[in-house]
């Protein structure tokens, strides 16, 4: 019949047909149990084990009266979901950041093209080139962020299917500078440095959880909320803050000083109400104070100082006269001295073979333990330390007051300074000599003032904070006063507050402010360098607190190199009383007058 | 109005089941039907978060296909009720409607990369293309009988139509929908019993050709490149292989569940057109795979046996023509997908989302079933005398009119 050939010829075609049929079978049973079957099972756990870490948003910062002083802005990485990129929208993820934020699109393109599924990566972050060859983060700010929303939701824009948006940790601090060494930053990774964002970087960050990374629809689950970190109350006043930098600022100008810090504590209680810094750090822009292995960019100069970040506790210095303070204390305290004890100065003194003279290398003849803290004598007190007292009590009492120690305040960065005692291999006895005066010593600024806090509140040495409340999600928490001990008796540190009252009132004074009475002690350092002390430079500082009858405050002021006067008379105690004259107002501290009339009216 | 009009060979069967599929092959009605829900579903499974995507709107791709569905069906009825007869007159302007509309869409899209279809996507003319052809070289075949041999009468004409047709779609470029009309035609010819050398020639031929296509155009190579690559080692297949196998392999031996696929979201490319094949075998596992080969191995079965049960040149042609056209085109899809051939852009028929794709097998399904009416209930009876006294006095009077067809009255 004429169907024939056609019949089998069709049935030719059948069985071509059917062969494909059992190539198709062969095929579909070898993905699954074939020789390949663990590369699929690879893929699969690679996908089935891809989490995302939520980080809780950071802590806030605020000031005493609830000011914000660090807070955090919506920021967001560019994130690629490799395996849903197309060729069409590699092209045009490229392009369209490539026009927005201005980089080459050669290099984003290559980093879509990039095969990271082979190296088990599904999800990859945009990066840009920095210089040095390091590659970063992009970042997009709200405004880029919304633009580029925009694209993923129309249909009509170009195709950036696969990208999405990931919030970054992002800080931004409102008052600026304002409180900048105290407050430190937070890179762009999210981890704080310096100050209170370092110090209490842990709390703040609050705790990242992880959670599988559902990206298919049908796994979209509510996403829990990482608990987030705590907002911190600081025990800084930004108005105080505010004022005390403003003079700062002006003194190192008027002084053609280099840096400078200014410390207002509460001695009570160890607050501190302000810390003024000088240079300033802005933490909007902390590039510049990253630790060198962190930097983005290569600083031009290598050799270059380090900037100290918040030298008040990072920066340690020879106090000079200011240290006069703890040895007359010690000696006082210890019964080896009184207030009218008379000493002949011969304008030197030999302590363990080294000749130790006064800062104007004169002799001042008779005069009493007030007349040698008032002329700011080092022969009086080298007598008083190596004749009076004796290495051991001397150094006990030093160490008492937290000498070369940290005093544990809640600021990043602390150091302990450098004393050296009887123990220590390189120790001489000339040190005992000098180190009655603030030589041969190293404290750190906050150490000065907690050691001296203690004199101001009657014995009494607590530990300076910067943190007064802790609002966590589970409440408000209040760290207690910390009391570091008691170096010297209630009535020492008053016989001495009265003492040094005096020898402040009886100069015709820089630091004296109308109405009050304050006590106080200069200080004029000289700078140790390589071939022993600079002769050009000082540092030049000032300690005082008051009011005398019930101390409220205690403001430390340093000034460092000022070139119109080496003198901390001169330099900082001018300071000093600026500072004192605003800040008796502002914590509403009535004139002396005023309160005698109060507590004897009624 | 034709002889033909009223078939007798259907009066043969039992009357009830006559009644019951309206004379039609109740096989190839009941797998039509399953193919058609069972695309349906699937699209719907794989098209949501597309369509979400692309329209904010879910159902929009899958209202669509079911639009799409009921013009197929129309147009399905209409084929299935017509006179095969008018397929003669047909024919012609069929072809020059396709041809039309291949120049066409070259014409109205110019200057742009891929110049296939009309209304951003939702009219393909080459779909409408392999029909016509199927449609066309099965009339010019059976008109050209015996002298099909001829080289000058047979083989140097239909490599002109095939070319022509063949060329415009691939300039568009359209590799694979040029490739499959090669592939119809060749099978055509060969069914139609043309000389075994000249099939092989122009299989040869065919394939040269599709060599240095593949050799001489940077996609050809590309996928020539991943193809060799992902026959040998799974791991070296293009990105769209890989996820279909991977998709195939998360769906282990019962799937994960209809709906569940992960690859549809994003992954795996072109999850509602192309890659459903994968989506299936994700969802309902090998046993899923498995049940849609099936259909299509049934289907294939079915469509041929109408093919070969009629004795009319012309049926034979077009049934074995539009059978071959939609197994081809299910078999070349799911192969790809498996990793067994290059990549092509094959849809999968009555599973792929697709308007030109659905409408024009529904058309070609209805020409199919209205072959399936007019052929004998039992191959068996083949060689009765009243199946081929009815076919060849049709047939007769026919080629009469058309000129010089001759036929060996042997008894096959």
């Amino acid at each position: 019949m004429d169907q024939g050939p056609s019949r089998r010829r069709i049935r030719m075609l059948l069985i071509f047909v059917a062969i494909v049929v059992i190539a198709m079978v062969v095929q579909l049973i070898r993905v699954q149990f074939g020789p390949y079957a663990p590369a699929f099972a690879a893929i699969e756990e690679i996908v089935a084990e891809q989490v995302d870490k939520v980080e809780p948003t950071r802590g806030l910062i605020y000031d005493r009266d609830g000011r914000v002083l660090a807070s955090n802005v919506p920021l967001y990485y560019l994130e690629v979901e490799v395996r849903q990129l197309t060729e069409v929208s590699k092209k045009q993820i490229a392009a369209v950041l490539s026009q927005i934020l201005i980089l080459p699109f050669d290099d984003l393109y290559g980093q879509l093209s990039y095969e990271w599924v082979d190296e088990g990566q599904l999800r990859i972050r945009l990066t840009r080139e920095i210089s040095g060859g390091n590659r970063w983060p992009i970042t997009v700010d709200q405004t880029v962020a919304d633009v580029l929303k925009g694209f993923l939701a129309d249909p009509e824009a170009p195709d950036l299917s696969g990208m999405s948006l990931v919030p970054a940790p992002s800080r931004t601090y409102p008052a600026g500078s304002l409180a900048g060494h105290v407050i430190g930053f937070v890179n762009q990774k999210g981890k704080g440095y310096f100050g209170i964002e370092g110090y209490y970087d842990d709390w703040l960050v609050g705790r990242s959880i992880t959670i599988e990374r559902g990206y298919i629809p049908l796994e979209a689950r509510l996403r829990p909320d990482p608990p987030a970190g705590v907002n911190l109350v600081l025990t800084i006043d930004l108005d105080i803050q505010q004022m005390v930098e403003d003079i700062l600022e002006e003194a190192i100008e008027g002084d053609k000083a280099e840096s400078g810090q200014v410390i207002v504590m509460d001695p009570r209680n160890g607050e501190i109400l302000a810390m003024a810094i000088w240079p300033p750090l802005d933490p909007n822009n902390y590039e510049p104070w990253l630790p060198p292995e962190e930097r983005l960019e290569e600083e031009v100069s290598e050799d270059e100082e380090e900037p100290v970040i918040n030298p008040a506790v990072a920066g340690q210095y020879e106090p000079g006269s200011t240290f006069k303070v703890v040895t007359m204390a010690a000696a006082l305290d210890a019964g080896v001295v009184t207030p009218d004890e008379e000493f002949i100065d011969t304008g030197h003194i030999e302590v363990g073979g080294h000749t130790i003279r006064n800062w104007d290398g004169s002799a001042w003849g008779p005069q009493t333990m007030l007349g040698c803290l008032e002329h700011s004598l080092n022969v009086c007190l080298a007598y008083v330390s190596s004749e009076k007292l004796g290495a051991s009590l001397f150094y006990e009492y030093l160490r008492a007051f937290g000498i070369g120690k940290v005093t544990g305040i809640d600021l990043a960065g602390e150091v302990s300074g450098q004393l050296r005692t009887p123990r220590h291999p390189d120790w001489t006895e000339s040190d005992l000599g000098t180190n009655s005066f603030g030589q041969g010593v190293s404290v750190t600024p906050i150490q000065l003032v907690s050691a001296v806090g203690a004199i101001a509140n009657h014995g009494v040495m607590v530990q300076p904070h910067v943190v007064l409340e802790v609002v966590g999600p589970d409440g408000v928490y209040w760290p207690k006063t910390t009391v570091l001990g008691q170096p010297v008796s209630r009535e020492t540190a008053e016989t001495l507050t009265e003492m040094l009252s005096q020898s402040l009132s009886g100069e015709t004074n820089f630091a004296h402010v109308v109405g009050y009475q304050l006590a106080g002690k200069t200080g004029t350092a000289q700078i140790p360098g390589e071939f022993g002390y600079d002769p050009r430079w000082t540092v030049a500082s000032f300690v005082g607190w008051g009011p005398v009858r019930e101390p409220e405050f205690l403001v430390f002021v340093r000034l460092d190199k000022p070139e119109t006067s080496p003198w901390g008379s001169v330099v900082a105690a001018p300071v000093f009383r600026e500072i004192v004259e605003r800040l008796v107002i502002m914590l509403e501290i009535p004139p002396d007058a005023v309160y005698e009339g109060w507590n004897t009216g009624d | 109005m034709t002889i033909n009009l009223k078939p007798t060979a259907s009066i043969q069967g039992s009357s009830s089941q006559r009644r019951l599929t309206l004379g039609f092959d109740p096989w190839l009605l009941v797998l039509v039907a399953a193919l058609m829900a069972f695309g349906l579903v699937m699209v719907y499974s794989a098209s949501w978060d597309v369509s979400w995507r692309l329209h904010n709107d879910p159902n929009a791709i899958f209202m669509s296909q079911l639009g799409h569905l009921g013009l197929g069906l129309i147009v399905m009825l209409v084929a299935a009720w017509s006179h095969i007869d008018w397929l003669r007159r047909l024919a012609p302007i069929l072809i020059l409607i396709a041809l039309g509309a291949l120049l066409a869409v070259l014409l109205v899209n110019v200057g742009s990369a891929h110049r296939r279809s009309f209304l951003g996507g939702s009219i393909q003319p080459s779909e409408l293309a392999k029909l016509a052809l199927i449609i066309y070289l099965a009339v010019w075949m059976e008109s050209k009988g015996e002298r099909l041999e001829d080289m000058g009468y047979g083989f140097w004409p239909l490599i002109m139509i095939m070319g022509i047709v063949g060329g415009l779609i691939l300039i568009q470029p359209d590799l694979s929908a040029g490739l499959t009309i090669g592939l119809i035609s060749v099978t055509l010819f060969f069914l139609a019993g043309a000389r075994v050398l000249q099939v092989l020639v122009m299989a040869f031929g065919g394939g040269t050709l599709a060599l240095l296509v593949v050799r001489l155009t940077q996609t050809g190579q590309e996928r020539w490149h991943e193809f060799i690559g992902g026959l040998v080692d799974l791991e070296e297949a293009s990105y769209h292989v890989q996820q279909s196998l991977q998709a195939f392999y998360s769906g282990g031996i019962v799937g994960r569940g209809l709906g569940a696929s992960r690859g549809k979201f994003g992954f795996l490319p072109a999850p509602h057109t192309d890659s459903i094949f994968a989506v299936v075998g994700e969802e309902l596992g090998l046993l899923g795979a498995m049940l849609v080969l099936t259909l299509f191995c049934l289907f294939l079965w079915r469509g041929f046996r109408i093919a070969m049960s009629s004795s009319v040149i012309l049926e034979t042609l077009l049934a074995g023509g539009i059978t071959f056209w939609i197994g081809i085109e299910a078999l070349i899809n799911m192969s790809v997908l498996l990793g067994l051939l290059p990549f092509a852009g094959n849809a999968l028929p009555f599973f792929s989302y697709g308007g030109s794709s659905l409408v024009t097998t529904l058309a070609g399904v209805g020409i199919l079933l209205n072959l399936s009416r007019r052929t004998p209930e039992k191959i068996d009876v083949r060689g009765s005398i009243a199946t081929l006294g009815i076919g060849r006095r049709h047939r007769r009077r026919r080629v009469s009119r058309l000129s010089s067809r001759r036929r060996t009255r042997q008894e096959g």
